[in-house]
This record gives structure tokens, sequence and C-alpha cells, in this order.
């Protein structure tokens, strides 16, 4: 895959989604809601949501026209 | 999708690459992590609506919890690939990278790389993912 900015969202969500969805689950543990409960579930929808944009421009728009010129 | 001059970039002996079945015979677990993807990434979407839905409106809790388990069990092929990829560029190639034995035995007397650490390490996120998963079956009530 060609390196580009998208890239960086795409890793930051595909990694770091996982992450805050394991803190959140750990957090609950110790009772922790409220405003921090908020805040991850912020940053998660976030992250989602970057995730799945890019993700739909990957597998099923193929990225766009630019790309599927790119001869392998 | 590409147009019609571009089409023959996206195909090769194996058929047209959008048919991601011609993966199966060849590597299966590339096969699942490619099929869960186009199932993950739609709804993924939805659940990040979900949750602005929760935040917003509230009362969504237990749509919210089943939500995250289908999410949580979606997400699992990526991020074993994503584990073992990264395992790969760590130890250079010697974790799961198929280099032939000469050229790995050279690599190991110059960069003196234990692998057996970086094959590992998938397995070790896989587990502690498995164990987020079930403490949040049993201790998150949104």
């Amino acid at each position: 895959m060609k390196a580009s900015p998208f890239m960086f969202f795409d890793y930051l969500g595909m990694i770091g989604v996982p992450v805050l969805l394991v803190v959140l689950a750990v957090l609950s543990l110790f009772a922790v809601g409220g405003i921090v409960q908020t805040v991850f579930l912020v940053l998660i929808a976030a992250g989602c949501l970057a995730y799945g944009v890019i993700g739909l421009r990957e597998a099923f728009l193929h990225g766009g026209k630019k790309r599927a010129s790119t001869h392998r | 999708m590409p147009g019609n001059g571009n089409r023959k970039a996206l195909r090769d002996l194996r058929g047209p690459q959008r048919r991601i079945g011609r993966l199966a015979r060849f590597s299966f677990e590339g096969y699942l992590h490619v099929l869960v993807y186009r199932f993950q990434v739609p709804l993924t979407i939805l659940y990040a609506l979900l949750i602005v839905a929760y935040l917003v409106a509230g009362g969504l809790g237990p749509a919210l919890k089943i939500a995250t388990a289908v999410v949580w069990v979606l997400w699992t092929p990526q991020l074993f690939e994503v584990a073992k990829g990264l395992s790969l560029a760590f130890s250079r190639g010697m974790a799961f990278g198929h280099l032939n034995p000469e050229f790995a035995e050279l690599y190991r007397k110059r960069y003196s790389k234990r692998s057996g650490i970086y094959v590992a390490f998938p397995f070790v996120v896989l587990a502690l993912w498995a164990a987020g998963f079930i403490v949040m079956l049993v201790g998150w009530h949104p």
C-alpha cells in the first residue's frame, strides 16, 4: 500500500480504537464512568469514523480514480 | 469504481482483484482478513453514529453494548494482522517472513534477533484482546 496522509489516520483508528476499547472495559471494573467514559466514547467514535470512511475508500472505492490507473 | 479504461489494471491471471475469493486458496488468513474487513467498514461507521446517538439522546445502553461486542469480534482479524505486520517489521522478516534459510542465517548473525518474542507478540495481543472482551461483557453496563 502506498504511503499517504490517510494511512496515519487509518492506523491510528486501527490500533487506537482497540486500545481505547480495552481501557474502557478495564476502567469499568473500577466503576469509572461519567465524564471519563464520555471522553473515551467520543474518542472511539472519532476513531471509528475515520477508520470506516478510509476503509470505504480503500475496500469499496479502490482509492479513487488516481490509484486505479496505477499499474502494479 | 475505476473507469472502463483502467479496468485492466485491476486484473491479472487470477481474475479481477475485487473478487477476493481468489485469495482463499493461497492465504486463507488473508482472505478472512479481507472478507471481515468488508463487513467491518460499514458497521464501524454505524457504530460511531450509535455512540453519538447514545451520548446525545441516551437510553441506548443495551444496543451500544451489543454493537460493541459485534465491533469487537469483527476487529479481531484486523488487530491480529496489524500485530503480525509489526512483528514482521520489527524482526526484519525473521518472524512470519518466509526468508530462505541461508539468508535467515546471515540475518541472525548480523542482527542477533530472537524471533521467538516476535512470533509470540500477535498471540499475546490476541489474548489481551480476548480478555478485554470478557471484561467488557461482564463489567461494562452503559
